[in-house]
Parts: C-alpha cells; sequence; structure tokens
C-alpha cells in the first residue's frame, strides 16, 4: 500500500517513514554522466521491480543533430522494430514540424545543437523489462524549439537498459537520472 | 572519425568505453532512416 492516512495524534514511525515517505510515486534507481562519447549505454537498471520508467536527461551536444533511444539486453542495443513520431515548435517563430518513421533501429528522443546550451527532457520508458512491446514518450527542448512525442519498439522481448546517442558523429556531454514508477 | 560510446553498469557503476565499429554506427544512421531531412532546413529559427 503506497499511501496511508495518518489520524491525528498519530506517532509516527520508523515503519511508516520507510515505507510510506521514502517511496514517493517516483524512486531514484539511478543515475551518472557521460562525456567524451557518442552514446552511452546503461545496464542493468530496468528489472521486475517496476513496470514503467522515467528517464530525465540534461545533455550538451557538439552537432546540430538528433537524440536517439534503444533499448539493449546485456549491453547490447536493439536496432530494429523502431517507430516514433515527435513534433517541434520552433521558440523564435511560428515554424512547427514533425520528424517521424516506422521500423528503423532507434527512437528519436530529442534534438540537440551545439549552438544551444542545453538539451532538457524526460522520457517515459514504458514496460522495458516486460514481454510486452515497449512504447516511449517524451517531452523537453533542445536546439532553439520545443519538442514533445512518442515511439514505440515492437519486440516482446525484456532489455534491461537503454542506450542514448546523438545521431550525427562527436561527442555528447549528458547527465541523467533514472526513476521507476513505484506500483504498490 | 572514431565513434565512442560509455557503458555504464547501473548496478556496480562501472564505466566501460567501447570503440564503436563502423557497421553500428552505419546501422543508426541508415538513409533510409530520416534523421536529418525532415526538419532541418524547412524550419526557422
Amino acid at each position: 500500500m503506497a499511501v496511508k492516512t495518518f489520524t491525528s495524534g498519530e506517532v509516527l514511525t520508523a515503519s511508516d517513514t520507510n515505507t510510506y515517505l521514502n517511496n514517493g510515486g517516483l524512486v531514484y534507481i539511478t543515475g551518472g554522466t557521460s562525456s567524451g562519447a557518442n552514446a552511452f549505454t546503461v545496464s542493468n537498471c530496468f528489472t521486475s521491480a517496476y513496470t514503467n520508467y522515467q528517464l530525465v536527461v540534461d545533455l550538451t551536444g557538439s552537432a546540430t543533430s538528433e537524440i536517439h533511444i534503444q533499448l539493449t539486453i546485456s549491453g547490447t542495443a536493439t536496432a530494429a522494430g523502431y517507430g516514433y513520431g515527435v513534433h517541434y515548435t520552433a521558440f523564435a517563430s511560428l515554424t512547427d514540424g514533425y520528424s517521424n518513421s516506422g521500423n528503423v533501429a532507434s527512437a528519436l528522443l530529442m534534438y540537440c545543437d551545439a549552438a544551444v546550451t542545453r538539451t532538457q527532457f524526460v522520457a517515459e520508458i514504458y514496460q522495458p523489462f516486460t514481454t510486452n512491446q515497449k512504447g516511449f514518450t517524451t517531452n523537453g527542448h533542445g536546439r532553439q524549439l520545443a519538442g514533445y512525442g512518442s515511439g514505440r519498439l515492437a519486440s516482446n522481448t525484456a532489455h534491461d537498459g537503454f542506450k542514448l546517442f546523438q545521431v550525427a558523429a562527436g561527442n555528447i556531454a549528458a547527465t541523467y537520472w533514472l526513476y521507476g514508477r513505484r506500483q504498490a | 572519425m572514431t565513434q565512442y560510446m560509455n557503458m555504464i553498469d547501473a548496478i556496480t557503476g562501472e564505466v566501460t568505453v567501447v570503440e564503436l565499429d563502423d557497421a553500428e554506427f552505419e546501422t543508426r544512421n541508415r538513409p533510409d532512416q530520416p534523421v536529418e531531412n525532415t526538419w532541418i532546413g524547412d524550419m526557422k529559427e
């Protein structure tokens, strides 16, 4: 049970704290940094403990490019079966647009540009460790635009990690935080 | 230019630097993936 209703005068115990206060809706799993590389892979972060996950990313890219995701199994990326549709709105004009593709090697999450200080986004990752189809939603900004969209990986195989990369050659410097969505 | 990937183990924290071979890098950038032709150039910032 994830929620407890306390009554007036009730004593807050260590058990209450450990059970109800420490375990919020999002439970931190792992986080870190990556630099000096075009891509980074985080392994052993998806388990049966959680079904759905939230990934927060803050990065700087070295090129005008896209940031894509692949799911991985024991460090090896699945490189087929992705589809995505991501819309964007440019900050400095009324220009809207989108990127979309189906049955490709990776899924677009956000746009980046070396000329813009930061790319920041939140990506929900649905059911990576289950035997159901996997999904993504993304919302953030990079380059000079806001981006939002979703995608999927048509695979029923459990994946235990993810890989983020800049599509164009060059390195990214990223900080990431991964949370599990508490289920009970 | 050689591309690299950082392999991070979420349990141990160990980081291993891996050189991406051409095949892997090209797989992600294959021509049928419209990664940079559907928005760059038609967007006014």
